[in-house]
């Protein structure tokens, strides 16, 4: 990431409603073709960043610098960047092939002739006079013309041209204000909960079409979710939020496996979270017990909290073990079994594909490099 | 539709047979009648002699009078009425519908009596001249700018009302979708607020438009009887008791009507902005 050009900087930017302050000097770089999403819980501030590098929003203090630029003052309507809306907001007069064109059909002729440049509109004007000379203008028309049912068909949407856009299901009608968006070629594409409104399966396909359309178009997009999965499934880099404040800011791997603290390791998956004891290098211990660990560095006896994910327990015969507790919990859940184990007085949440009864007692083990390990917060 | 309901609905269909059906159709018959203040209903019979009252000049200038005046105010009623409801929709008010009020409010008093107190401070002497010490409206009364002017008052509300109503109904993401795709804000207005709230404009003009085309009072009172609309001319023919003419001059109100109705049911189909 690091030999990659900064598309857009947020610079310390700060913004409060009612003397709340819901953006708390966020310090953000985001890349050229990257896929970063924004993750928290509603009221954490994502739509907010969003809106204010869409230009709805200007920020009380601190910079948006978008291609080196301060773009704090710019009106929405002069930034390179397109949004596609959580409700979709498609033009209800307009059928879906004039949604589609209508950023470019409400474009300045000068801006469209640059948009275009003057080889392709030459070629569009030699490929149309077959019979008669045609304007540059009538030119442009076919060119955005094409490029919207281009669009469509990217998001294979391209027999329903004439449709009007209350007549699609929400699933279509989230693909036509994508391609509206895609259309104009932005540089930088926001997507405010996109997906929110559509059924599991339908938002399933629509997280892998649209990781796919960012590896091809080359596009940047920003991304904002509650939904840790979605977050997990398309990004190259997810900024985990709570109160305005970012969290932490990392890979889809990092942040999951890695959890900075304890509101991270719960927001992202289901994990269990100890509290131990630091005893000296790889060394920890923990519900009583001393465990090997690596690569992480306290201060001996120094108190720590310890992140283990539930499919990181090794689920061993009794004698292997180095925990022992009582399954008090079961679900079946298709791939895995998931488990509540008693240990110490502890429950611990472990998913293996071992089967056990309720009442069995369970021996468990973890590898050093399955232990993680975070500094304790004051106040906790 | 459901069978309670169709129970629901029968005084209703009573009440619109008696008050409507019945008269429209009593009028359709008179109008191809001779019935008139010398004919007596045993000796009604068909006629058409009558209808070359439609080529009158009077009636000519009636109509042309009624179409002219209509015509003013739904523009000027469209033009000031789209501004005001759109300032009442900008405004940053919390309670609008104060504001709509507002808007309402002369509606509280009757008409006539509305009208004359109208006339009364556009004449030359009159209550406000003797409070404020000088005239407001000029000494206009009996004019066609004081008839034109009392018929916005009257029917402005009217599209007010029903702009504003749609324009309430537009999604602000809409507006925004518009601004990001690159629209400066005048056209985004032009592009997006106008269009979805057309259907407002049409049912607004149709609710200015048709009372002010049949209507008597108004022009009677403001123009001192000078200017003559058509309505005028169907209100006398049935004070002398010309039936088979003013049930004439009334069906071919009706039809302007049933025109504009139809108009309007081509841009709302599902009556969205009708209140």
């Amino acid at each position: 990431m690091e030999n990659k050009n900064a598309l857009i900087e947020l610079k310390n930017i700060s913004k409060s409603y009612d003397d709340e302050l819901v953006v708390n000097n966020v310090n953000l770089t985001i890349y050229e073709n990257e896929f970063l999403t924004l993750l928290g819980p509603s009221g954490c501030g994502k739509t907010t960043i969003l809106r204010m590098i869409a230009g709805f929003i200007v920020p009380e203090a601190g910079e948006v610098i978008i291609n080196g630029k301060n773009f704090n003052d710019l009106p929405p309507y002069a930034r390179p960047i397109h949004t596609v809306f959580q409700k979709y907001a498609l033009f209800p007069h307009l059928d879906v092939i004039n949604n589609v064109a209508f950023g470019l059909n409400n474009r300045s002729w000068d801006y469209l002739e640059k948009f275009y440049g003057e080889e392709k509109i030459k070629n569009e004007i030699a490929l149309l006079s077959t019979k008669k000379e045609v304007s540059i203008k009538k030119a442009i028309k076919s060119l955005i013309y094409k490029d919207s049912v281009q669009a469509l068909k990217l998001v294979k949407l391209d027999g329903f041209l004439k449709r009007k856009v209350d007549q699609l299901s929400g699933g279509q009608q989230q693909r036509v204000a994508l391609a509206r968006a895609l259309v104009n070629k932005p540089q930088i594409l926001l997507l405010d909960e996109p997906l929110a409104a559509l059924d599991l399966k339908l938002r399933q396909n629509m997280q892998y079409e649209l990781k796919e359309m960012q590896r091809t178009l080359g596009i940047t997009f920003l991304f904002v979710t509650h939904d840790q999965e979605e977050a997990m499934t398309m990004s190259d880099r997810i900024v985990v939020m709570k109160e305005g404040v970012i969290q932490q800011l990392g890979t889809p791997k990092s942040i999951y496996n890695e959890p900075i603290n304890r509101y991270v390791a719960n927001f992202i998956g289901e994990t269990n979270i100890l509290r131990g004891t630091y005893v000296k290098k790889d060394l920890v211990n923990f519900l009583g017990v001393d465990f090997a660990c690596m690569g992480y560095n306290f201060l001996d006896g120094e108190e720590v909290d310890v992140v283990i994910r539930p499919e990181d327990f090794d689920v061993v015969n009794l004698e292997k073990a180095k925990l022992v507790g009582e399954c008090v919990f079961s679900l079946f859940k298709g791939v895995h079994n998931e488990y509540e184990v008693m240990v110490k007085g502890e429950k611990l949440l472990v998913h293996t594909y071992e089967s056990y009864e309720l009442g069995q007692l369970i021996g468990l083990t973890i590898d050093p490099y399955e232990i993680h390990m975070m500094k304790v917060e004051k106040g906790e | 539709m459901n069978k309670e309901f169709k129970v629901l609905a029968k005084p209703y269909m009573v009440w619109l047979s008696i008050l409507v059906f019945v008269p429209i159709l009593a009028m359709l018959v008179i109008s191809f009648s001779n019935l008139n203040s010398s004919v007596s209903i045993g000796e009604m019979s068909l006629s058409l002699t009558h209808f070359d009252l439609l080529w009158e000049r009077s009636t000519i200038i009636a109509f042309r009078n009624s179409l002219l005046f209509a015509f003013a105010t739904t523009l000027i009623s469209f033009v000031l009425g789209y501004f005001i409801a759109y300032e009442i929709k900008l405004s940053k008010f919390k309670n609008k519908f104060i504001l709509l009020t507002f808007v309402i409010l002369p509606m509280w008093s009757n008409l006539i009596l509305r009208t004359e107190s109208l006339t009364n401070i556009m004449s030359e002497n009159n209550i406000l001249k003797s409070i404020l010490g000088f005239n407001i409206f000029g000494n206009i009364s009996g004019t066609w700018v004081a008839v034109l002017f009392g018929l916005v008052f009257t029917y402005m509300p009217f599209m007010i009302l029903s702009v504003y109503t749609a324009l309430e109904k537009i999604d602000y993401a809409l507006e925004e979708a518009a601004l990001d795709l690159g629209l400066r804000p005048i056209k985004k207005f032009w592009k997006v607020v106008f269009p979805l709230s057309f259907k407002g404009v049409v049912t607004g003009s149709i609710m200015v438009f048709l009372p002010t085309l049949a209507g008597f009072a108004i022009p009677k009172i403001l123009s001192r009887g000078r200017i003559v609309f058509i309505g005028n001319i169907i209100e006398q023919k049935f004070i002398y008791t010309n039936y088979n003419h003013g049930a004439l001059l009334a069906v071919v109100i009706l039809i302007f009507i049933l025109g504009s109705i139809l108009l309007l049911t081509k841009f709302d189909k599902e009556g969205e902005t009708l209140l």
